[in-house]
């Protein structure tokens, strides 16, 4: 027992300190990313067999994508000037928090440390990945992002800089409180709804505003629908707010299942507008539910002393 | 006498071309109990119903108790009690329900009725089955039923139509002692059967009917006279020696018609009821009076004698 | 007249013919109701103020609505409240025992059919009332009180016509000496207005206005027209026009080809009548029913006081 709880107790510190490392690196990251702006993205292509050199080609060395997606570049290695194979180490470095790793394929999961090259070799070089992921427990803000790959072996080195450019991802969640899609009302009475709108993109929200579609029967567009709030502003990523949602069927409602339809349009940056489909029942209200059972009991009742009083048992 | 409670002249009922009732005159007294006799479709039933103001007679007047049972039939029925032939009864409701919806229907206070009814429960021998359902109760309970169910107005006047059909012996004596009962509380009694020796037993009048003509109608006594008799009175007398001389003296007296001899008693014919006279007439002879009887005449008789 | 009126009454409440009745009137109509509301929401066709008395108008399809039901049972019910009100007494002995008590003659029928009509009015509000309930219980929209003053009329129609049944059936029990008798010959009777009528109606407008393919719309109106009046003679027609232009204020007339052309020259549909005009409507049908009932009254009125009242 009290190992376990050790466990739990190590797991919890270490995570704390994984995130805490990378909430503080993340200024930094940014730091470097401008620098790497300011470097040339595409170094020459030298091809001077003189000097002994290593060359690095990339032809996609800028990749743009959001926060959640992971970057794969193709680096064609090249070294030059030599005349034996020789044993470069290989190393990625990209800003805290991110994985960084060098594979030979995308799908594959080897990591590649070293790689013999052969300078006698007259074939375009060799072909290596280079893969960033961004840290998945903090949303990496927008902007570019420098990683460098190195290849070095003994004196020799080269190294280049790729760029992962992050975008913003707008994306949002309209959910009810209780994840069910139906609630309960009674005719011309004011029922309640709750509605999560959660922002589970990766750059916060201006506005979220809602709209609402009633029953589509007959006189039902005296249905009232209203939100408060009735729009959300600056909604940050991963934050969520509680929306009410005030349903009134009208006064003479017939009781029975309606579907109502709840929507948001947001940025025009969205893609997606979520929707929900909610059925409202509708019920007696109970007023007139218990009248409506009081008439059949004094009938049952005037039958009965009706029996009573012109019968003759 | 007393009163006279029905006073028919003439009366005469029609139906399309046949008469049932022809020319018809009765009168009854009060306390009377009028024994209502004739062969089948002479039309008895018919006249109780003109008399009852339920059906309408062709010609002729009515008066009962004062009332013309054709222009104030309410009159009349509050006073008389009406026993059909074929008496029935709600058969769902017990036999104290429809003494009570009678009552209701002659507006009887319900308290007063109440306890009338149950005196009439018991008077008819029906307090145990009082609180059955009618359906099952026998015919003669039914019967005796209807008496009660006529009584319960506390009638003047009483009409029993044929109440001893279909009742066995003993049924028949509770009913005409039950009849006799009513006539001893005051209510005049029209009593209609085809059991002669019944209507001999109770009845102090009667009237026999055939064709609708009232064909005799009188005391019984004096009927037979007249239809058998010739209207003579006829007395048997029992004597220890029969002499010619004391059959001279009987012959000279007034009144007397003809005397036979039969052995050892006389059989005297004369016009009045001279029994007092005779005994004393053969007691001062010297002789022995061993018995004597004025001959009766049975109402069988009568009507076979008056509907041949 | 009030023990006789108290007696059939207190008869009539207790006897198993009524119990029977009774329950399945009213299980036929809830019956009816309970399948009806189903369909309310799709039988709404206007932003409808009269959405309380679609439960007794809709129907659901494999069974007859409401009015249907109770367009059955009232003959039934008069019928059966009526048929044997005379006979009965007669062939029980009754009649002359009764007769012979110191009441009017007529009291005997006026009690009996004042105590059969007290009888179906209990049942017909009866009905109303649970079925009423019963919808308001289910749908929750209450009726304004425009609609509860056509259901009072509703109910006072039907009890009318129900009068004039147990009026015919009180005819046919003075008339014939057989229970049974009467109550076939009111049954049959019942059938023939029922059935019968439409189809004569039906066969004499065909004759005198043939239509085919290419007649015209105002031939096919007069064909309706003439259907209508003769269908007329049949008092259930009379009630079925009464019921339903007093329980749908959107039926402006009673004849459907004229229905018909204003709708089609109007391109849709009329206004709902108020309920003084749906009254104006109708009384002409609800007068009849009275009228055919008085007549039906007045006859057994006659006949059971020149009767004979000995037990044949
Ligand atoms: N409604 C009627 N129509 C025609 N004839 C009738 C009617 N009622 C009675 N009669 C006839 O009148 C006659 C007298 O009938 P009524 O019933 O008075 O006889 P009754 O003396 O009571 O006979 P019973 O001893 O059989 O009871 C009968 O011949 C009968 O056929
Ligand atoms: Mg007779």
């Amino acid at each position: 027992m009290s190992k376990s709880i050790l466990a739990c107790l190590m797991t919890c510190l270490l995570l704390c300190a994984v995130v805490f490392s990378g909430l503080a690196n993340t200024q930094l990251v940014m730091a470097k990313s401008e620098e790497a702006n300011s470097l040339p993205l595409i170094p020459p292509w030298q091809a001077s067999p003189s000097e002994e050199e290593i060359q690095f080609n990339c032809k996609y060395p800028i990749q743009s994508g959001t926060a959640d997606s992971s970057f794969s570049f193709d680096v064609d290695l090249k070294y030059v000037g030599g005349e034996e194979l020789q044993l470069f180490d290989l190393s990625a470095e990209g800003p805290s928090g991110w994985l960084v790793r060098v594979q030979q394929t995308v799908a594959g999961t080897k990591e590649l440390p070293a790689v013999v090259l052969d300078p006698t070799q007259t074939y375009g070089g060799e072909k290596v990945v280079v893969i960033a992921i961004p840290p998945y427990w903090v949303i990496t803000e927008p902007g570019d992002y420098n990683i460098r790959l190195q290849a070095a072996s003994g004196n020799l080195e080269g190294s280049i800089d790729l760029t992962v450019r992050v975008t913003a991802r707008y994306e949002f969640e309209f959910e009810t409180e209780t994840g069910l899609l139906n609630t309960k009302a009674t005719a011309g009475k004011e029922s309640h709804l709750t509605i999560v709108v959660s922002n589970t993109g990766t750059a916060s929200l201006d506005k979220v505003m809602f709209s609402s579609s009633k029953p589509s029967g007959i006189g039902d567009e005296r249905w009232s629908i209203t939100f408060k709030p009735d729009e959300l502003e600056g909604l940050k990523p991963m934050e969520e707010q509680e929306v009410d949602v005030t349903i009134k069927p009208p006064a003479k409602t017939i009781t029975g299942d309606y579907m109502i339809t709840l929507r948001t349009n947001s940025d025009p940056l969205t893609s997606r507008s979520p929707e929900l489909k909610i059925r409202v029942t509708v019920g007696t209200s109970t007023k007139w539910g218990w009248i409506g059972a009081g008439i059949i009991v004094a009938v049952i009742a005037g039958l009965v002393v009706g029996f009573r009083k012109l019968g003759r048992k | 006498m007393g009163q006279v409670v029905i006073e028919t002249k003439d009366l005469s009922k029609t139906y399309d071309g046949f008469t049932a009732v022809d020319k018809l005159n009765l009168h009854i007294e009060e306390g009377e109990i009028f024994g209502f006799l004739g062969p089948n479709g002479a039309g008895k039933t018919t006249t109780i119903l003109m008399l009852l103001g339920l059906t309408e007679p062709s010609s002729g007047t009515i008066q009962v108790c004062g009332y013309n049972p054709d222009r104030e039939p309410l009159e009349v029925k509050r006073i008389v009690g009406y026993l059909p032939e074929k008496v029935g009864f709600y058969e769902d409701l017990t036999a104290r329900q429809n003494l009570e919806y009678t009552a209701e229907l002659n507006n009887l206070p319900r308290g007063e009725a109440q306890e009338r009814i149950s005196n009439l429960l018991s008077t008819v021998g029906l307090s145990q089955v009082s609180d059955q359902e009618v359906r099952k109760l026998s015919r003669g309970m039914k019967q005796r039923l209807g008496i009660a169910d006529i009584w319960v107005k506390d009638p003047k006047l009483v009409f029993l139509d044929e109440p001893t059909s279909g009742i066995d012996p003993e049924g028949i004596e509770d009913i005409l002692n039950l009849t006799a009962n009513m006539a001893k509380r005051g209510m005049t009694v029209v009593f209609c059967s085809h059991q002669l020796h019944q209507v001999q037993r109770i009845c102090t009048r009667v009237g026999i009917l055939a064709k609708g003509h009232l064909v005799a109608e009188g005391q019984i006594d004096g009927l037979g006279r007249q239809a058998i008799a010739g209207g003579r009175y006829r007395i048997e007398a029992q004597v220890g020696q029969v002499h010619q001389e004391l059959i001279d003296a009987i012959k000279r007296m007034g009144g007397v018609t003809e005397v036979q001899d039969s052995g050892d008693s006389l059989l005297i014919s004369c016009n009045k009821d001279l029994r007092k006279q005779i005994s004393k007439l053969i007691v001062e002879s010297d002789n022995s009076l061993l018995g004597m009887r004025i001959e009766e005449y049975s109402l069988e008789a009568i009507y076979k004698k008056v509907l041949s | 007249m009030y023990a006789i009126f108290r007696k059939e009454l207190a008869d009539h409440l207790e006897s198993k013919r009524f119990a029977i009745l009774f329950i399945l009137a009213t299980l036929a109509a809830v019956f009816a109701v309970l399948l009806a509301v189903q369909n309310i929401r799709g039988a709404v066709t206007s932003s409808s103020e009269f959405v309380f008395l679609k439960i007794f108008t809709i129907s659901s399809e494999p069974l007859p609505f409401f009015l249907f039901f109770i367009s059955i049972f009232i003959p039934i019910i008069g019928i059966a409240l009526g048929f044997d009100a005379v006979n009965s007494e007669r062939t029980s002995g009754n009649l002359s025992r009764l007769l012979s008590q110191p009441i009017y003659r007529d009291s005997i029928i006026n009690g009996k059919f004042l105590a059969s009509l007290a009888v179906l009015s209990f049942m017909v509000v009866s009905v109303i009332a649970i079925v009423g309930g019963l919808g308001l219980r289910i749908i929750g929209v209450p009726p304004n009180s425009e609609e509860v003053l056509r259901l009072v009329a509703f109910a006072l129609t039907s009890i009318i016509y129900g009068g004039f049944w147990v009026a015919l059936a009180i005819l046919f029990s003075v008339s014939f000496d057989r229970a049974a008798t009467s109550m076939l010959v009111s049954l049959a009777l019942w059938i023939f207005f029922f059935l019968f009528a439409s189809m004569i109606a039906e066969a004499i407008a065909n004759a005198r206005v043939p239509l085919d393919q290419n007649s015209s719309l105002e031939m096919f109106a007069r064909n309706i027209e003439i259907q209508r009046m003769v269908s007329r003679i049949s008092p259930c027609n009379l009630y079925g026009e009464a019921i339903v232009a007093l329980l749908t204020p959107e039926i402006a007339s009673l004849n459907p080809a004229l229905m018909m052309i204003s709708v089609t020259v109007a391109g849709k549909m009329l206004t709902p009548l108020n309920f003084g005009q749906s009254l104006l409507l109708i009384w002409p049908q609800v007068v009849s029913i009275v009228a055919l009932a008085a007549i039906c009254f007045a006859i057994s009125y006659i006949r059971f006081i020149k009767q004979e009242i000995r037990a044949i």
